[in-house]
């Protein structure tokens, strides 16, 4: 048997594989590197950047739920000079992309820090306008598709670097805050950041998390994703990279016949920190014994007549 | 390549109803175990993310956590048998700091923090010359005693609701301690409230104090951030810098540490 041909090029990104890791769940790779091969990862999302360093949200900032977890993590991180200087070096020594997350609290923010990682070494920019855990900034700019529209447009108009941007699950409807990324100038599409949720502890009466509520993930949040990147994946011509709550190739299979054309593990390292090199060998395996020689012969290759389609879709109540 | 075992479970005893010691086999390719690390255990069975335990005890062939049953996770791993196997990644975070040149140390452990200080003391005894004084907070029964009987030159205990050396919490006991001796070093490790006490405590008499601090975790590695610890910085506009309790910790120093902000 031929090994099948797992690269992907996702519009004018180059990926030796459909592997990639979710933006704060991989840190900037050093401590992941102590259990897989960073070699054997398509590109890694690095930590959220922010200009300056930032502290993030008081603790706790985890809880735990049914299959998932929620995290108020606020974006803590050093910074993107820090990143630049002590990280992104480090980085340069593996065989895998570097996608540089970024997070402005206003338009010209997210314009600076474009330009800022502009630089030989970060291969693209994930602009996030879905963090539900930063007051100012993140989600509110990923909600409104006017908004969408513009913060797109004003960091497309600040970088030639090839562009990503992470949509928010917490929208009326997905495809109009898609549309509206591509509309702005996006090259592809990063989607399900978080969805927001909340656990209680019923013996305190309180909300575990300091901040209340937090951004769900885990395999809890899958069949939403899936649905979403369907749902994007049918409006859009750029691709999109699916995510939320992959945890084996099954599941990664799922996002890239929804029509994903790479995909991204996050929580799940934090269950099992070999899982990327997991998938990445079980996806190769399952492909070879079903005869499938390239990720193009699953992207969006769902068997779901159109006819059907119509009633798969489904209205959000006003 | 860092590795995940699976490790056979030799034995498990209950301490008390809700106190439990699993005993686990010892992989060779494990590395050194040092005092005040952890691990982060997990089964099929267990709810969705890892725990972090302390390293109870150890030898060669062996290692030990001991487990208080507190919510789902650590009442599911209480019902493992032997020849069960349970998911292992560790040994995990920094050790405390032990110096030879130490005369006289103070070594307290409260609730869930007294495992980790059999290990300390034990590494005191056999690395120092230093005269041992343990101090141990409970709510109800004493456990792991034994542990300490034959290291501590002096051991007190203390529980809420059983009399021992003291009725109350073990910060009266240190209280009294550091106002009766110099100690060159005091090790602690419990609840938070008790981290704290003490810590504000030795930072008025000015005696050194390393502190195992307990926080709700994800990753234990170091990569999610969801871990941390207010330690001063004075580069930062805020004059604290949030650590990692599981890469940066689990222990830091009584003097880096911000209890107040
Ligand atoms: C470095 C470190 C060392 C520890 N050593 C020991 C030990 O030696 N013996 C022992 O009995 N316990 C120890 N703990 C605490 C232990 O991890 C928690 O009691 C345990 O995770 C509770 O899980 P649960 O499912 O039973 O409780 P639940 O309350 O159902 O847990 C729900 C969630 O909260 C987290 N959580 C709850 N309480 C704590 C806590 N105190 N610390 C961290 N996470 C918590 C759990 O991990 C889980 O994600 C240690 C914790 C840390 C961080
Ligand atoms: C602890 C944690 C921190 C995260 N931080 C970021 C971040 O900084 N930037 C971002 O775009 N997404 C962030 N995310 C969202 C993930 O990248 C991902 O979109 C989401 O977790 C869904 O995937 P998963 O279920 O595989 O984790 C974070 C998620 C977690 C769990
Ligand atoms: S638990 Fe992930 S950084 Fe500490």
């Amino acid at each position: 048997m031929r090994k099948p041909d797992l690269s992907v090029d996702l519009n004018g990104l180059k990926l030796h594989n459909p592997i990639t890791v979710a933006s704060g769940t991989f840190g900037f790779g050093r401590e992941y590197s102590e259990y897989v091969d960073l070699n054997n990862i398509g590109a890694i999302m690095v930590k959220g950047l922010t200009l300056a360093p930032k502290l993030g949200n008081d603790s706790p900032r985890v809880a735990e739920t049914a299959m998932g977890m929620l995290n108020s993590v606020g974006l803590q991180n050093p910074g993107v000079e820090y990143f630049l200087k002590n990280d992104l070096p480090w980085l340069g020594e593996f065989n895998t992309k570097v996608i540089a997350n970024i997070n402005g609290t206003n338009i010209e923010e997210y314009c600076r820090i474009a330009e800022l990682t502009s630089v030989k070494g970060v291969h693209s920019l994930e602009l996030n306008i879905s963090c539900p855990n930063v007051k100012a900034g993140g989600l509110a700019f990923g909600t409104d598709p006017d908004m969408v529209y513009r913060v797109v447009k004003e960091v497309r108009e600040a970088t030639g670097h090839h562009l990503i941007v992470k949509l928010s699950p917490n929208v009326k409807d997905i495809k109009d805050i898609a549309l509206a990324a591509e509309a702005g100038g996006a090259d592809c599409l990063s989607m399900i950041n978080t969805l927001t949720g909340m656990v209680i502890d019923i013996d305190s009466r309180k909300p575990i998390l300091a901040r209340g509520i937090g951004g769900l993930s885990g395999p809890a949040v899958k069949p939403v994703a899936v649905r979403m990147v369907y749902e994007a994946a049918s409006v859009v011509g750029i691709p999109i990279i699916g995510m939320g709550g992959i945890a084996n190739y099954r599941d990664a299979v799922e996002f890239l016949l929804a029509g994903a054309g790479a995909i991204s593990i996050g929580t799940s390292n934090f269950v099992n920190p070999k899982v990327t090199e997991e998938v990445l060998n079980d996806l190769e395996n399952w492909m070879m014994k079903n005869g499938y020689n390239s990720i193009d012969e699953l992207v969006g290759k769902l068997d779901f007549p159109k006819a059907n389609a119509g009633s798969c879709t489904f209205e959000v109540p006003k | 390549m860092k590795q995940l075992f699976n490790c056979e479970v030799v034995s498990k005893t209950f301490l008390n109803e809700d106190v439990y010691t699993l005993k686990l086999k010892r992989p060779q390719q494990m590395g050194d175990i040092r005092p005040s690390q952890f691990f982060n255990l997990h089964t099929k069975a267990m709810p969705y993310l890892k725990r972090p335990i302390s390293i109870s005890n150890f030898d060669e062939e062996t290692f030990d956590f001991t487990i208080i049953i507190k919510g789902e996770g650590t009442k599911i791993l209480s019902e493992v048998k032997a020849g069960d196997l349970v998911e292992v990644q560790g040994p995990l975070g920094n050790t405390y700091s032990i110096d030879p040149e130490h005369k006289k140390v103070l070594v307290i452990g409260g609730g869930i923090g007294v495992p980790p200080q059999a290990v300390l003391s034990e590494a005191l005894k056999r690395d120092t010359d230093a005269h041992i004084t343990v101090q141990l907070g409970f709510r109800n029964e004493a456990y792991l005693v034994e542990r300490f009987d034959g290291v501590a030159d002096v051991l007190q205990i203390a529980s809420e609701n059983v009399d021992y050396d003291h009725k109350g919490y073990v910060t009266d006991l240190t209280a009294k301690a550091l106002e009766e001796n110099d100690f060159d070093m005091v090790y602690v490790c419990g609840p938070h409230i008790l981290i704290e006490k003490v810590a504000k405590m030795c930072m008025t008499k000015n005696v050194p104090v390393q502190l195992l601090m307990e926080e709700r975790m994800a990753c234990g590695i170091g990569a999610c951030m969801v871990c941390t610890c207010k330690v001063k910085d004075d580069t930062m506009p805020e004059g604290y810098w949030n650590k990692r309790v599981c890469k940066d910790g689990p222990v830091f120093w009584g003097s880096e540490v911000l209890f107040d902000a």
